[in-house]
């Protein structure tokens, strides 16, 4: 009986020996994510666990939502990171710059481990570009979220309004004079008060605390054939392969006419410089203003019958000559790319473990879960190669809401290639339904869409922009708030102002500018 | 091995004890004062992460030279001057006014009231006070930018650059006149009592004893502080200048501390940023040492 059992126990051991032998035992890898706030705990989320079943590795997940600049600026201070901080503002470019021996090099691992990243590198090689630092190294891996669209501001114009008014549909800027001074004389929203109204309102330098953009009204300019990009705080724009800012353009000294017209006449909202980004953004939900501009209606007026009354308008001329100049807002490059969102630990010990599974990220079928959630319970699989993004299976949470609990979403490192076939959530098909309006000015701008994602600069160039940028922004950022609400300039102040900023160093700025753009352009012109 | 005086050592010889009491003090003057200065170095070197304090480059007086010929120099200066002078003008009386009022309250209940109900303020932080201060002078639904409408007054409260100093001040003195008055009343509460009995008996009038009494021995703690505020005359608080910045009001809102803010933290310039703030603060210890000295000839009052 007692050899019965050692034998038993014998072959128990010999097998479970050989079992170890067959397949190797998984390796643990730490993880770093840096989600938002909404995100679902990773640990509960199948297809983070699908990707670590597929690349064999165990996940020690850690996940951050919140106060992330304390928590970083330790972790990096103390040199002890976890082997993968996966999350797009996680770790930035300058983190990296700055503590560099921290970080492992990818270029070679990637060629060796991560076929998919290679892959996706050759059909962009303006991610590799991205992702590429000045010595040639890989530090952070880049993001392509592909269907973002092409613009970042749209403007809408309360229809009802007009109706209510008798008023046409204003696309020039003396007719849009004219109507936002109806607007402000009569009671356009008919609720028996004719003082509510702010015909016209748009976020100018957000307050102190926020990222700083260009006055939205600015993006005015694209009537005028300027292709302005809204996500920047310095306003340059390229004509045809030259690097030019609006602030310095004969365009804005026209614009700001106009402007400083409805200043006047009071036709634009007077907290426009001194209110906050949510007073701004809870304005227009009251029902109380006539034309702004915004991401779509729906972020402006709520999801309410109120969103209703707007309509999306195509850009408003200077005059009728513009018709087959004018341009639209172009934000592409910075709603699809960011770089890094992915970084490894130098001291990683399983490096080609990591790489197998950031290598995951990358793939067709991963890719677009990271971005909109598992396969099953957010993704559809329709059989014939394409899949549907499904609506959220909690029916109080809009489109958006669903993504960012169940995904790492826009936050997360991902590649959506473009063989994939996927039919997009009603938000982002409601947004592109909007550009339907723009598409054709959005086609304009060419190869003048400005690559603001991919310019690079080297350390003393970086420095001296600064310094040119610190000065010119203050000089910009005046001048326009003093133009519009005292008055345009006339030639002399114009020529004035012209100056002063290439005392400030504006030719200087530039030039550090067009050789970061030039230097993009060589690149994937190749 | 340093060797000390003897006169010296006997002395610590003697008085151990006061100065086992004063080490911590020494000890952390030592760590967070000097110490750091250490780091002042990168104001003439070419500051890097990877390399440390002491191994950038060293580029000299470039980065002052950069700073004093910058385009914003002379409007930073003037901005950070027109500001700070301003506020010590006005703001310094009030506290001595308050303190004399107070000190005249004859029930003490009533006296420790008023003294907390008009220092509480200070405790407010910035951030909270800038925002009553922003959503009150609204055009569109604060209460003071409703009055200013009714008046005819047409620009934005907190956008206007001629009332950005006189907001600032008159906000500044509203939320720390209180607190600063402590220091006074208390000096005036170290005032032998039989000397306000004797003017009384001589008949003088409550002004009279204000003039001669109270006013002189306030001097002293005046003169001190004075020279101590004018130590920061170039320092601003940044916070608040900060907080009540707009793209209307920059042209007299942008001062030194602001300024470097921009360029040194949110663009990344560390060692510009320190070259200006090391500019600061030696102009600082000059006034410090200039109001000291006319303080000590005219005066006879010295910090040292």
């Amino acid at each position: 009986m007692k050899r019965l059992i050692s034998l038993i126990l014998c072959l128990a051991m010999l097998t479970s020996l050989s079992a170890v032998a067959l397949a190797e035992e998984p390796v643990t890898l730490k993880v770093m994510f840096y989600t938002n706030a909404l995100t679902k705990d990773f640990n509960d989320v199948a297809f983070i666990q699908n990707m670590a079943k597929d690349a064999n590795v165990k996940l020690d997940i850690e996940q951050i939502s919140s106060g992330w600049d304390e928590i970083k600026s330790t972790l990096l201070a103390s040199g002890d990171i976890p082997d993968l901080i996966i999350g797009k503002d996680a770790i930035t470019n300058s983190d990296i710059a700055q503590f560099k021996e921290l970080f492992a090099d990818m270029s070679g691992l990637i060629d060796e481990y991560a076929p998919n990243i290679r892959k996706a590198f050759d059909a962009h090689p303006e991610m590799e570009y991205l992702a590429s630092s000045e010595d040639g190294g890989i530090y952070g891996l880049p993001k392509y979220q592909r269907y973002w669209p092409k613009t970042y501001l749209r403007q809408m114009l309360n229809v009802q309004w007009l109706s209510n008014l008798n008023l046409e549909m204003p696309t020039t800027l003396d007719e849009l004079y004219n109507v936002l001074l109806a607007f402000k004389e009569n009671d356009a929203n008919g609720d028996g008060d004719p003082n509510n109204e702010i015909p016209f309102d748009f976020a100018a330098g957000v307050a102190s605390g926020s990222v700083y953009q260009i006055p939205w009204a600015m993006t005015m300019l694209c009537g005028y054939g300027v292709p302005v990009t809204a996500i920047t705080d310095s306003g340059w724009y390229l004509s045809n392969g030259e690097v030019k800012n609006i602030y310095m353009s004969d365009e804005y000294k026209d614009l700001i006419q106009f402007l400083a017209k409805c200043w006047a006449a009071g036709l634009i909202n007077t907290e426009i410089f001194t209110e906050d980004y949510a007073t701004f953004a809870a304005t227009s939900r009251t029902g109380v203003v006539g034309y702004t501009l915004g991401w779509d209606i729906s972020d402006r007026m709520g999801s309410g019958e109120l969103a209703e009354q707007y309509e999306v308008i195509a850009p408003i001329l200077p005059s009728t000559d513009y018709a087959d100049k004018a341009v639209w807002e172009t934000s592409y490059y910075t709603l699809n790319y960011a770089c890094p969102t992915a970084v490894m630990s130098a001291a990683c010990e399983t490096k080609e473990a990591a790489m197998r599974f950031l290598n995951l990220f990358y793939s067709d079928t991963y890719g677009m879960q990271v971005l909109f959630g598992s396969l099953g319970d957010c993704i559809a699989d329709n059989g014939d190669g394409s899949f549907s993004v499904l609506p959220p299976a909690d029916s109080n949470m809009d489109p958006g809401t669903w993504k960012w609990t169940n995904a790492h979403a826009d936050s997360g490192c991902l590649y959506i290639s473009d063989d994939v076939q996927l039919n997009l959530p009603t938000d982002m098909q409601l947004i592109n339904k909007l550009d339907e309006v723009y598409s054709p000015y959005v086609e304009r701008v060419g190869n003048d869409m400005w690559p603001g994602a991919f310019l690079k600069y080297n350390d003393e160039d970086n420095s001296e922009l600064a310094f040119y940028m610190t000065d010119l922004k203050n000089l910009f950022e005046t001048t326009f708030a003093s133009w519009l609400t005292v008055g345009a300039p006339d030639n002399d102040s114009w020529e004035a102002y012209k100056q002063s900023a290439n005392a400030a160093g504006y030719e200087e700025a530039r030039a550090i500018v067009q050789k970061a753009v030039d230097a993009y352009f060589a690149y994937v012109g190749k | 091995m340093i060797t000390l005086p003897r006169r010296l050592l006997d002395n610590i010889r003697r008085h151990w004890q006061l100065y086992l009491m004063a080490l911590p003090g020494f000890a952390i003057i030592l760590l967070f004062n000097y110490v750091p200065m250490y780091g002042i170095q990168i104001a003439f070197r070419k500051y890097a992460f990877s390399t440390g304090f002491s191994g950038g480059q060293w580029v000299g007086w470039k980065y002052f030279e950069k700073f004093f010929h910058s385009y914003q120099f002379s409007s930073l200066i003037r901005n950070t001057l027109s500001v700070s002078l301003t506020t010590i003008i006005f703001s310094f009386p009030v506290p001595i006014v308050l303190a004399i009022l107070f000190n005249k309250i004859r029930n003490k209940r009533r006296q420790k009231l008023m003294q907390t109900v008009v220092y509480l303020p200070h405790f407010i932080s910035t951030v909270v006070l800038v925002s009553i201060m922003t959503m009150m002078m609204s055009s569109n639904s604060g209460i003071i930018g409703q009055w200013a409408m009714q008046l005819g007054y047409t620009s934005v409260l907190m956008g206007d650059p001629k009332l950005f100093v006189p907001i600032y001040v008159l906000s500044d003195i509203w939320q720390h006149a209180g607190w600063n008055s402590i220091i006074y009343i208390a000096a005036l509460s170290s005032i032998d009592n039989s000397i306000y009995e004797s003017c009384y008996i001589d008949g003088a009038s409550t002004w009279q004893i204000v003039r001669y009494i109270d006013l002189p021995c306030l001097v002293p703690t005046m003169m001190v502080l004075l020279i101590l505020t004018m130590g920061s005359v170039l320092g601003v608080g940044f916070e608040k200048v900060y907080l009540m910045q707009n793209s209307l009001n920059l042209s007299v809102s942008e001062i030194i501390s602001t300024y470097v803010y921009k360029i040194g933290l949110q663009s990344n310039q560390y060692s510009y940023s320190a070259a200006i703030s090391l500019f600061n603060n030696i102009i600082n210890f000059f006034m410090v040492f200039l109001m000291n000295l006319i303080a000590r000839k005219c005066a006879g009052i010295s910090i040292w």
